[in-house]
């Protein structure tokens, strides 16, 4: 009976030291102070590229895009715009948790196509592990 | 006339002898179960005469003059013995000698208890009871403390072991006699020895050189891990088993349990295990990324279909997650392995066929690994995920060929195929077409080696000889699709069909050893042989990808030529049962096309990865050349303090080698060349001091251990190699056995928390910075079986 006893003792312990899977996490891909339709790719959870075309609302002029997320997926957020952000209040970024992991608040690069201004900033990274 | 008075003169001289001198003759019993015990050495003293039990366990020394004498009496796994008996004149005493099984042998504590067969060449066996005492979290990590046995590390658990400088494709590691599996990452991020859990371990031989012929094509050494066999029991029982243990620094704990048991004709073992390990800080405090996660199980399945014939089915799965690897560009995310084995075991067929060993075997590896640690996944996100499978058998026959030979011959066979990719998320880059862009390049093309190999070994016992030969044919070939790289033009600049990677080699192996029992405590041995082995799947097909250990993409060659290792071996053994026992070992290698990297310019091949210096394709390079010695020393088993000592050293030279010249930007302005390099990745003289004591009969026995590893400064030039400073180490530790069912083991390595790396540790990716070994490591072991 002792090594029954014994033996369920150590199984416990055994088990009890088996690991969780880390708990996903929140990743929000965010866009404010555009007034203009933009364009935008981002990465969705599956690792899928998807291509959309936003047209601010006018009332708040933001964009989240929310999922759940496991350590080690691609986050990538892309836009291009031709509007003037100069006096704007800019800003875009992608939130892992309620904290900001990569953020920008100016365009990254500047072209001229067909004589428009084309302005593009892309943030992206890897959910990080613990 | 003259011829006849001669030959009476003979004849009543022979006859004189006879009749002044006798002799012993009878057999040698196991006094549990009274089974014949075969291959026992027998020594008479002071005359110096000996043989040894044939197989039916019969023994006979004749032509001793009339006397009083010792009769020495040894054999593996038994205690051994010495009885006074006195010769008469003019006769043949008869007499059956029993003999113990030695338990302390059989779970022999240092390493030393287990030099005891006569090879000429040199062969190390570690026992359970040792595996178990310590915390092994890591079966090549242990495997450093066998003289002249190193490791490379590339991160916290999965080091690849290193026999006498050899190492990789070079050595043959395999699991119960014949298993070999194929790892999943180029950059053999997990070797065999990572796949199997140390708590299914029974018993680890290392035989070093290419001696061991009957277990597959062998260049540098021999490591056989065999794992614990169900046995069938008298009655009808269960038993459980298990060891736990923690170690402080690391806060890891690891788990293994296994219930076995079962009757006459139906036995079994199921084990599990599992392993977390956090990051270790070094002597300075410093945290080194070296986590990881292990786990699996493993079935065995016995029946006797008769008291001399077993089947064994085994299966095993092994499970890796997040295995962190600072040297290297990407962390193992996750490695599936699964392994199968059917064996046959066949004893005493007949008269002439003694033994029947079959075994088929099939390894199925699935790894993933990834750059999503590594600051530059931010922008180039990289993915590897690959397939090693590999199959195949081996059959031997062990004959009956006299009273004191024996032959096995054999056949094995293996094929291996491999495939897998890199894929690359361009993080970095501006989508394309609405897409995020993504590459996808070949690490290997549906790679696949085949090798068909028959040996046979020869041993005979004459008196205080001892010989063995043996010889091997291997037949290998390989192929795979067509391989080939996409610049950004989309051209092909490697370009080599499927039909160009078809290549083939016929190779022969043999060895030879003497061993001469020069009295009743020491033997000296010679061995010489000639280990061949065909490139590996790296050397022959990988595509571009960092695999040395110099910063360089590496290229594979499909035509590249088998390497030869041929070498000579001298072992001398004394023991004593009242100063001990030692070995001194020393090898001299030559290795003919020897294979290494050679630099192929820019114009030729640029690299994928812009932190590498460029391209080598794998080439035979050269000769090399490797010495060295072994020296282990042991204090005899009867008395209470014990202790043991040993010493290993080995040196290589390459005859010539390029060696590239760098302008102040990085850039390959030129080479030259040098003769008489040093080898890469030699470990310096290492020396091992153990102490211990035995209290109230074993209960409690407390050890202290301590190491000297030299600088190393005889270091490659041409792999831009860097040195390393000497080192020492102190440990302590005790265990304690409450019972037959419990024991407890705890202890304290490095205690003065030294800030060292061992040579054969890489650097930390992107500096010069090596990895450094764990700080002060508390740790506590429980075993127990019930």
């Amino acid at each position: 009976m002792k090594k029954i006893y014994f033996i369920i003792v150590i199984l416990g312990i055994i088990a009890s030291s088996c690991q969780k899977e880390a708990d996903p996490k929140t990743v929000d891909y965010m866009i404010t102070g555009l007034a203009d339709p933009y364009s935008i790719v981002y990465l969705d959870a599956d690792g899928n590229s998807v291509a959309e075309t936003i047209t601010p609302d006018g009332l708040s002029n933001k964009w989240v895009k929310s999922f759940s997320m496991e350590e080690g997926t691609h986050v990538y957020l892309y836009i291009k715009f031709t509007e003037d952000i100069s006096s704007s209040k800019f800003s875009m970024g992608i939130i892992i948790d309620g904290k900001y992991y990569k953020q920008a608040k100016h365009f990254d690069e500047e072209s001229i196509v067909a004589g428009t201004l084309i302005f593009e900033v892309k943030r992206s990274g890897i959910v990080p592990f613990e | 006339m003259k011829k006849v008075f001669l030959f009476s003169l003979i004849l009543s001289f022979t006859s004189l002898m006879a009749q002044t001198s006798g002799g012993i003759k009878g057999k040698i019993i196991d006094s549990k179960t009274g089974s014949v015990i075969s291959s026992v050495e027998l020594l008479l003293s002071p005359s110096n005469k000996g043989t040894i039990s044939d197989n039916n366990g019969a023994y006979e020394i004749v032509g001793i003059p009339a006397g009083n004498y010792k009769l020495n009496i040894k054999h593996i796994g038994y205690v051994s013995v010495v009885k006074n008996i006195t010769i008469e004149q003019g006769k043949i005493t008869e007499f059956d000698i029993k003999i113990d099984v030695d338990i302390r042998e059989l779970l022999a504590v240092d390493i030393r208890d287990d030099k005891i067969e006569n090879h000429a060449y040199s062969k190390v066996v570690l026992k359970e009871a040792q595996i178990e005492q310590k915390p092994v979290r890591d079966i090549a990590d242990y495997m450093r403390e066998i003289p002249n046995v190193s490791a490379v590390r590339k991160g916290g658990a999965n080091l690849d072991p290193v026999i006498r400088g050899f190492k990789f494709s070079q050595l043959n590691v395999q699991v119960d006699n014949g298993l070999i599996m194929e790892g999943g990452c180029p950059n053999r991020m997990d070797p065999t020895t990572s796949h199997i859990e140390a708590g299914d371990i029974e018993a680890i031989e290392v035989v070093k050189g290419p001696f061991a012929l009957r277990y597959g094509p062998v260049m540098g050494g021999v490591v056989n891990l065999l794992t614990t066999e169900p046995k069938p029991f008298e009655n009808f029982q269960v038993h459980v088993k298990g060891n736990m243990g923690y170690e402080s620094n690391w806060n890891g704990q690891r788990q293994h349990v296994s219930v076995y048991g079962g009757g006459k004709k139906v036995f079994f073992s199921f084990s599990g295990n599992n392993a977390q390990y956090g990051n270790y800080s070094d002597g300075d405090g410093n945290l080194i990324a070296s986590s990881f996660n292990k786990f699996g199980y493993n079935g065995k399945l016995g029946f006797a279909l008769s008291k001399n014939h077993i089947i064994t089915m085994s299966y095993s799965e092994f499970y890796a997650r997040n295995v962190e690897f600072p040297a290297l560009s990407m962390d193992e995310r996750a490695d599936n392995t699964k392994l199968y084995s059917l064996d046959y075991k066949g004893r005493n067929i007949s008269k002439t066929i003694e033994t029947i060993d079959i075994k088929a075997y099939m390894t199925d590896v699935d790894h993933t690994m990834d750059n999503y640690s590594r600051g530059i996944s931010d922008t180039v996100a990289t993915v590897s995920h690959l397939i090693a499978k590999r199959m195949g058998y081996r059959a031997e026959v062990g004959i009956n060929t006299g009273k004191s030979s024996h032959l096995f011959i054999g056949t094995d066979m293996f094929h291996i195929e491999k495939d897998g990719d890199r894929v690359k998320t361009m993080l970095g880059q501006f989508p394309v077409m609405g897409k995020v862009p993504v590459k996808i390049e070949n690490l290997w093309n549906n790679a696949v080696i085949n090798n068909y190999g028959i040996y046979g070994e020869y041993t005979l016992n004459k008196n205080l000889w001892e010989y063995v030969v043996s010889t091997r044919l291997d037949f290998n070939s390989s192929y795979s699709d067509s391989i080939s790289l996409l610049n950004k033009n989309k051209d092909d600049i490697i370009g080599i069909s499927a039909d160009s990677t078809i290549s083939s080699f016929v190779n022969f192996s043999f060895s030879a050893g003497v061993t001469r029992k020069l009295n009743e405590n020491m033997s000296l041995g010679f061995s010489i042989g000639r280990g061949v082995r065909s490139a590996d799947m790296n050397e022959r097909f990988i595509i571009n990808l960092p695999v040395g250990f110099d910063n360089y993409e590496y290229l594979g060659n499909p035509f590249i030529k088998p390497e030869a290792n041929n070498e000579l071996d001298l072992v001398y053994k004394y023991r004593n049962q009242n100063i001990g026992g030692f070995e001194v070992s020393v090898f001299y290698s030559f290795v003919q096309d020897y294979i290494g990297g050679v630099y192929l310019p820019p114009s030729v091949q640029k690299p994928l990865m812009q932190s590498v210096l460029g391209v080598k394709k794998f080439e035979n390079i050269g000769n090399a050349s490797m010495y060295g010695f072994e020296f282990s020393y042991a204090t005899p088993n009867q008395y209470k303090w014990r202790a043991s000592l040993t010493a290993a050293y080995t040196a290589g030279t390459i005859d010539e080698v390029d060696v590239l010249v760098f302008d102040a930007n990085g850039k390959v302005t030129g080479k030259n060349i040098i003769n008489n390099d040093p080898l890469g990745e030699i470990p310096p003289l290492n020396v091992n001091l153990n102490l211990k004591y035995d209290f109230f009969d074993g209960k409690i026995v407390p050890s202290l251990n301590y190491r000297f590893s030299s600088s190393q400064n005889r270091v490659s030039v041409a792999m831009q190699e860097l040195t390393t400073p000497s080192f020492s180490l102190l440990d302590f530790s005790m265990m304690y056995k409450h019972n037959q069912y419990l024991r407890v083991v705890g202890g304290v390595n490095n205690i003065f928390n030294v800030s060292y790396y061992e040579h054969l540790n890489r650097r930390i990716i992107g500096t010069n910075t090596r990895i450094y070994e764990p700080g002060r490591v508390f740790y506590v072991n429980l075993i127990f079986n019930i």
